[in-house]
C-alpha cells in the first residue's frame, strides 16, 4: 500500500507546497520577531511569542487551507501520514529561528535601546 | 553599577546597524548572481551516451510505477519485453563491450580524478563556489573589525551565559557589563545566521547565497563528486536492470483493472 501511495504522489506539487510552507514559516518568524521587539518582550516572553505564533499559523494552515487533512498536501514524499505533515508544519527550521532572533534584536534595539 | 540601560547615540544606529545589515543582504545577492555567472554550462553528452542513460531511466520509471501502473497490461508487457531484449543484446550501449581472451567482458577501468576532464571540471566548479562564498565573508569581517570596533552596538533581548562574553564583547574591556550588550562583530554573526531564510525566500530554493554549514552536506557532497566522475559500466547496469524488470513484472498491477465493476459499485448499480 505504501508503494502504491508513494508512486501516486506527484513530486512537483509536493515541492511547491513545501516551499510555500517554508515561506509561511519564514514570514511568521520574521513578523513575530518584529512584534516581540516592538513590544519590548525579553527572555522567555519573546520565545513564548515565537512558539505561540508558530502554533497559530500552523493551525490556520491546516484548517483553512488543508481542510483538516494536511497529509494530502505535504509530507516526505513516501507515505501519507498526518503526524509527519503536522511535524513538518510545526518545526521551524534553524534558518527561521535565527531569522526570528535577528528581527527581534533589530526592532528591540531600534525602539527600546536607542532614544 | 550602571543602571540597566546604557544610553547609546542614535547615530550608531544609523551608521552601523543599518549599513551592516544592508551590506550583508546585498553581498548575499551578489554572491548568488556571481555563482550563476561563473557556472560552467553542463557538458553535452553524445547522442549514444544520452540514449544509454535514457534507456536506463525508462526502465526504472516502468519498474517504480509497476505496483499501480497507469498503463494497461499489453503495453506494459511489450515495453518490458522490448527493453529486456535490448539490454541483453546490448543495443543501447554507446561503446561496444570489449571481450578479453576468455570471452568475458572487461569492465572499463575507472579513470583517476586528475586525468578525467569531466571530474576535474566538477571539482573546479565546487572549489570556485567555495571561494566565492568564503571571500566576501572574510572581507566583510575584516571591514567590520577595522571600522566598527571597540563600542557597544546593541542590547540582546535574551540573556546569554558569561562564556559568550569574550566572543560577543570583543574589543570592549569591561569586566562586569551585562553580556547582553554586544559589539558589532556579534551583530555580523546574527545577520549571517538570520539572513539564510531571507535568501531562500528571495532567491528561490537552490540559491547559492545560503551558507551550508550542515554536517550532512559537506562530507556527502565531497563523497558524491568523485563517485560521479567515474564512467559507469553500462553493461553491468543493463543486465541488473533486465533482472529487475522481470521481478517488477511479477508485482505489476494495472490501476484500471476491474474498473467497470468498480464504477458500477460506486454508483450503486451493482450489489457490493
Amino acid at each position: 500500500m505504501d508503494d502504491q501511495t508513494a508512486s501516486l504522489i506527484y513530486a512537483p506539487h509536493l515541492q511547491s507546497n513545501l516551499s510555500t510552507i517554508f515561506t509561511i514559516k519564514f514570514l511568521t518568524a520574521v513578523f513575530s520577531g518584529a512584534t516581540a521587539g516592538v513590544l519590548g518582550l525579553t527572555n522567555l516572553a519573546g520565545f513564548l511569542l515565537f512558539a505561540v505564533s508558530t502554533l497559530v499559523s500552523a493551525a490556520l494552515v491546516v484548517f483553512l487551507k488543508c481542510g483538516g487533512k494536511p497529509s494530502l498536501y505535504i509530507g516526505d514524499g513516501k507515505t501519507l501520514s498526518t503526524r509527519g505533515a503536522v511535524m513538518q508544519l510545526l518545526l521551524p527550521g534553524v534558518d527561521n529561528f535565527f531569522g526570528f532572533i535577528l528581527t527581534w534584536t533589530l526592532l528591540y534595539g531600534i525602539i527600546h535601546v536607542y532614544d | 553599577m550602571a543602571g540597566d540601560s546604557l544610553y547609546l547615540d542614535p547615530q550608531i544606529r544609523d551608521w552601523v546597524l543599518f549599513p551592516i545589515t544592508l551590506v550583508m543582504i546585498l553581498v548575499g545577492v551578489l554572491r548568488h548572481n556571481i555563482v550563476q555567472l561563473i557556472a560552467s554550462s553542463p557538458k553535452k553528452l553524445s547522442r549514444a551516451a544520452t540514449r544509454e542513460q535514457r534507456a536506463l531511466l525508462r526502465a526504472q520509471i516502468l519498474r517504480s510505477t509497476a505496483k499501480s501502473s497507469p498503463i494497461p497490461p499489453s503495453y506494459y508487457d511489450s515495453h518490458t519485453d522490448e527493453l529486456t531484449a535490448a539490454f541483453k543484446a546490448g543495443n543501447y550501449l554507446s561503446k561496444p563491450v570489449e571481450l578479453d581472451q576468455d570471452g568475458k567482458p572487461i569492465a572499463p577501468n575507472p579513470t583517476s580524478m586528475l586525468t578525467d576532464p569531466a571530474a576535474m571540471e566538477g571539482m573546479m566548479g565546487g572549489m570556485k563556489n567555495q571561494a566565492v562564498m568564503m571571500i566576501p565573508q572574510m572581507i566583510i569581517m575584516g571591514w567590520i573589525n577595522f571600522f566598527f570596533q571597540g563600542f557597544v552596538l546593541i542590547k540582546l533581548p535574551f540573556p546569554l551565559t558569561l562564556g559568550f562574553k569574550s566572543m560577543m564583547q570583543r574589543g570592549i574591556e569591561t569586566p562586569d557589563m551585562d553580556v547582553r550588550w554586544v559589539s558589532s562583530l556579534s551583530w555580523f554573526f546574527l545577520n549571517w545566521f538570520g539572513l539564510n531564510g531571507l535568501y531562500r525566500v528571495l532567491l528561490g530554493n537552490d540559491n547559492s547565497a545560503v551558507n551550508q554549514q550542515d554536517l550532512a552536506s559537506s562530507p556527502f557532497a565531497g563523497a558524491a563528486a568523485p563517485a560521479m566522475g567515474q564512467p559507469q559500466d553500462y553493461n553491468k547496469l543493463f543486465t541488473a536492470e533486465s533482472e529487475n524488470l522481470q521481478l517488477a513484472q511479477g508485482v505489476y498491477h494495472w490501476v484500471g483493472e476491474d474498473i467497470d465493476t468498480r464504477i458500477l459499485r460506486r454508483y450503486g448499480k451493482l450489489a457490493a
